[in-house]
């Protein structure tokens, strides 16, 4: 009786084990990884002027002569900050690659830009203005490497 | 079928007799069934046992010495059936009653603890076989609940088959995507009583007692034929536990840790996130009445920033019975909790964290659910069901928001059921449902509804079944007439076979709007959320072709096997969707006219002496958005194309070894943000999850070891939300 159980449970186990060893040989799906981009601070000096609604750290991928004219170099924007706010978090999510960052001010609403951006891409016009006055520090690129988050913290003043 | 003018008459009388509520009345003449309940290997006596007369709406359970009686039978031949969880269920037929006789049976009942029930109660607000119900229903067992530990419900719903979830909302085939939390195309039951809130018209999963459930069903196909707005994408009624004839105590412990995460970019804390839940039940019965108690204490760390969570939960229920013929139940829900409150995380570079300037955010407040039945039953052919609930929910945010909400729901079901003939039976109600809202979000707001809903239930022959009914509801918000639906329901039912049985129907739906979509005012991130109030109802019609075959015993390798196949089609129309207008503000608008085709197959299965069980089931959905002209426009968003769920299982001399995995594919679209392969944001991936459990149960003890998410898969439902994170739990049951 007791060989007999034995040799029971060693059969109940055969499928299961028959079933881990299937499991444990299929190779293991890659799900979301680490990923590359620039995040910092934005932060704001003096008062907003009424024409700018918002404002975001742009990536572009190659350095604009005119910023309005740069929607065909727009790869990435932060979170648009709204006219009035002092200081803000911003991420940038970039593939690997070299990339020149600028502040833009919106002289739309935030949300519009947001909304009609794949229709301003398409004109090649942006209603944004550029708010950095370093040049010299915003014409050198920034090269974003795998898995890697590069700081940037920007101050714009008005 | 043509009623004689004997019929109406009698229930032209039965009827005012209702009113009167007066006693019962039986005349002479009358035999009863009587006998006794055992269990097959030791000859102890089985309390508790369901005993239910076919045919009729006569039953019993049975007493601490598992003996029962049934009373007031007209002389016939008679079917009984004898069921309890973890039992196979009894039929015992061509019981030849006479008049002032009882005849007696003596039933032994077999341990079948892994097979999952087979009567249900949802699908045609009846108890039935099934295999004879019309539509789809799939069912969660008390013992699948315990064997993944679950403490939401909602966590274990898309290891069923055609289920899926987003952040929280369910998904019963592709009906519902994600709506913001603001509307659900798939009404939660309990004991058959609504369980969505007034204003957003969503579930709280936390107020369902998940350890005192006696089985979830889910009707998959849509209408809403007897259940009404909601309905349209499915039920899932949530049937609790009555009490126990000896007095049981139960205590339970779960106990567990996040992982920190894979990678060392996305670590957020010092240490590991703890959770655990601590509850104790006592259920007992007095003379012929019932009920169990609880208190539950939650406390969870949560797996990023803002999901952390404290809540008690006092919960209990009695049932009365009054005789075979009257008996009656309260259930009361009290939830106090307190949690964290993130609409999305910080950046994809910090995933778990809360996004800056809200890591204070959070929401509190309690919940109170009252649901109170009463059943008389007139005579073996005739029975009134009535229902009433309150559910008030209030709610307060503390941080960057501090919007609150007060909210109360009264509801209300008459149900008459009367079986004509041996092959008629017909279920008549009428519904009405009362909610008002008081809320900085929404404004202040009531709405009203009337419903009436008609089923028939005609048998062909004896392996045929026809079933047709209807409902009529009318709406209206702030003393507005809104909307009113008639929504009709066939479907058909045939069992050439034993254990073999196929189903098809036709069912039109239909969603009122919530309060919330009407006249939600808010900010989401840059974009505001402002009131449509003319919104008007969703509709749909849908349609199920459908087989279950129940494979007996073959050798001694099989004990069981059930396989169960579904082809469905839903055509969607006026789907309310969250909309971004050209100036980025958001409205509820009424849009999408939607198709959603699909298909399901699945197998559960136990072996060599139920020590192995074995399931797997896949669903194909193929959901689309159409334009007027029924051109495929796009793919509906928050679907998943691909489902695949499996478990392996065994059981030997009381340890048990579980193995689950599901699979989703990748969800091909979103609304909120759309992915960029430009930049990699917004990445979409399919997802694998992996869970382990390891059990052992030794007398009144029982523990268990789960590994969830055991190879850390990485993945996101809703946009910016991370999928939880591995964590290992124990959890120890002891009664006594």
């Amino acid at each position: 009786m007791h060989n007999w159980e034995g040799r029971k449970s060693l059969r109940n186990a055969a499928p299961l084990v028959a079933v881990l060893f299937f499991f444990a040989t299929c190779s293991t799906p890659t799900g979301l990884e680490p990923v590359a981009g620039v995040e910092g601070t934005l932060t704001f000096q003096g008062t907003w002027p009424d024409s700018i609604k918002g404002a975001a750290l742009v990536a572009l991928s190659s350095f604009p002569a005119d910023v309005s004219q740069a929607a065909n170099l727009l790869v990435n924007y932060s979170t648009p900050a709204p006219s009035g706010t002092d200081s803000i978090e911003h991420f940038i999510q970039l593939l690997p690659g070299t990339y020149y960052l600028l502040t833009l001010g919106l002289t739309i609403e935030p949300a519009v830009f947001a909304t009609k951006l794949d229709s301003f891409q398409t004109s090649g016009n942006l209603p944004v203005v550029l708010l950095d006055t370093d040049l010299a520090t915003i014409s050198q690129p920034v090269t974003i490497l795998p898995q890697t988050i590069h700081p940037l913290d920007r101050t714009v003043w008005f | 079928m043509v009623l004689s003018d004997c019929h109406h008459s009698k229930i032209g009388f039965v009827l005012s007799l209702f009113l009167l509520l007066g006693s019962t009345v039986y005349g002479q003449g009358k035999g009863s069934i009587s006998g006794q309940v055992v269990e097959a290997k030791t000859s102890d006596p089985l309390p508790g046992v369901n005993i239910l007369v076919q045919n009729t709406f006569l039953g019993t359970t049975t007493g601490p010495d598992g003996y029962f009686q049934v009373t007031g039978l007209s002389p016939g031949n008679y079917t009984i059936t004898v069921s309890i969880i973890g039992y196979r269920r009894e039929t015992i037929s061509d019981i030849p009653v006479v008049a002032d006789t009882d005849w007696h049976v003596l039933v032994a009942l077999n341990q079948d603890v892994l097979s999952s029930p087979q009567v249900v109660v949802t699908s045609s607000r009846k108890t039935q076989d099934i295999l004879e119900s019309p539509v789809t229903v799939s069912v969660i067992s008390a013992r699948q609940i315990q064997e993944q530990a679950a403490i939401n419900l909602v966590d274990i719903l898309p290891y069923e088959p055609g289920i899926s979830t987003v952040n929280g909302q369910l998904n019963i085939r592709g009906a519902s995507g994600y709506t913001l939390g603001a509307g659900s195309r798939s009404l939660i039951l309990l004991d058959g009583i609504p369980l969505l809130g007034s204003a957003a018209g969503n579930v709280t999963w936390q107020i369902v007692p998940t350890s005192e459930i006696e089985q979830v069903e889910i009707v998959k196909a849509g209408g809403s034929a007897l259940y009404g707005s909601s309905a349209m994408g499915g039920v899932v009624n949530i049937i609790t536990r009555s009490g126990t004839y000896r007095p049981e105590t139960r205590l339970r412990l779960k106990s567990g840790a996040y992982s920190n995460p894979a990678f060392e970019q996305w670590n957020w804390r010092d240490g590991r996130g703890y959770f655990y839940t601590a509850e104790l039940s006592h259920a007992r019965s007095v003379a012929a009445h019932n009920g169990w108690f609880r208190v539950q204490r939650q406390h969870d760390d949560g797996y990023n920033e803002l999901d952390w969570y404290d809540a008690v939960n006092l919960t209990g229920k009695v049932k009365l019975n009054f005789g075979t013929h009257h008996s009656a139940s309260v259930y009361a829900n009290f939830l106090a909790d307190n949690g964290g409150l993130s609409s999305q995380w910080r950046s994809a570079a910090h995933p778990f964290e809360a996004p800056v300037g809200s890591e204070q955010d959070r929401i509190d407040g309690t919940k109170f659910n009252l649901n109170a039945m009463y059943n008389y039953i007139y005579s073996p052919k005739v029975v009134l069901k009535t229902r009433g609930a309150l559910y008030q929910v209030h709610w307060q945010d503390h941080g960057s928001n501090t919007d609150h909400s007060s909210e109360r729901k009264l509801y209300s079901d008459y149900q008459l059921s009367a079986s004509w003939t041996e092959r008629l039976n017909t279920i008549a109600g009428l519904t009405f449902q009362h909610a008002s809202i008081d809320a900085d979000i929404f404004g202040n707001h009531n709405s009203l509804s009337v419903a009436f809903y008609f089923l028939a239930q005609q048998q062909l022959s004896q392996k045929a079944m026809l079933s047709l009914g209807s409902r009529w509801e009318q709406y209206s918000v702030d003393g507005k007439f809104l909307d009113k639906m008639i929504t009709p329901q066939f479907a058909f039912n045939y069992r050439p076979a034993r254990g073999l049985a196929f189903r098809t129907s036709v069912g039109w739906g239909f969603r009122v709007p919530t309060i919330a979509e009407m006249f939600t005012r808010s900010q989401l991130s840059i974009f505001k959320v402002e009131p449509n109030p003319d919104l008007t109802s969703e509709s749909s019609i849908s349609y199920e072709v459908g087989s279950t075959w129940v494979v007996p015993a073959t050798g001694k390798i099989l004990d069981q096997m059930k396989l169960d196949v579904a082809v469905f089609q839903n055509d969607y129309d006026n789907l309310i969707e969250p909309t971004p207008d050209a100036n980025g503000i958001i409205h509820f608008e009424n849009i999408t006219k939607a198709l959603v085709r699909g298909a399901e197959a699945g197998v559960v299965t136990s072996l060599l002496n139920q020590s192995l069980t074995l399931s797997s089931s896949y669903t194909y959905l193929d959901p689309v958005a159409l334009d007027d002209s029924d051109t495929v426009r796009d793919t509906l968003a928050y679907r998943y194309r691909h489902q695949w769920v499996s478990t392996i299982g065994t059981r030997v001399y009381g340890v048990s070894v579980k193995l689950e995995y599901r699979y989703a594919s990748r969800m091909e679209q979103t609304q909120l943000f759309q992915e960029d392969p430009r930049t990699g944001q917004d990445r979409r991936v399919p997802i694998h999850v992996w869970n382990a459990g390891l059990g052992y149960s030794k007398n009144n003890w029982d523990f268990l070891v789960r590994l969830e998410n055991l190879l850390q898969y990485y993945y996101v439902e809703l946009e910016r939300n991370m999928g939880p994170e591995r964590n290992l739990s124990l959890a120890i049951n002891y009664r006594f």
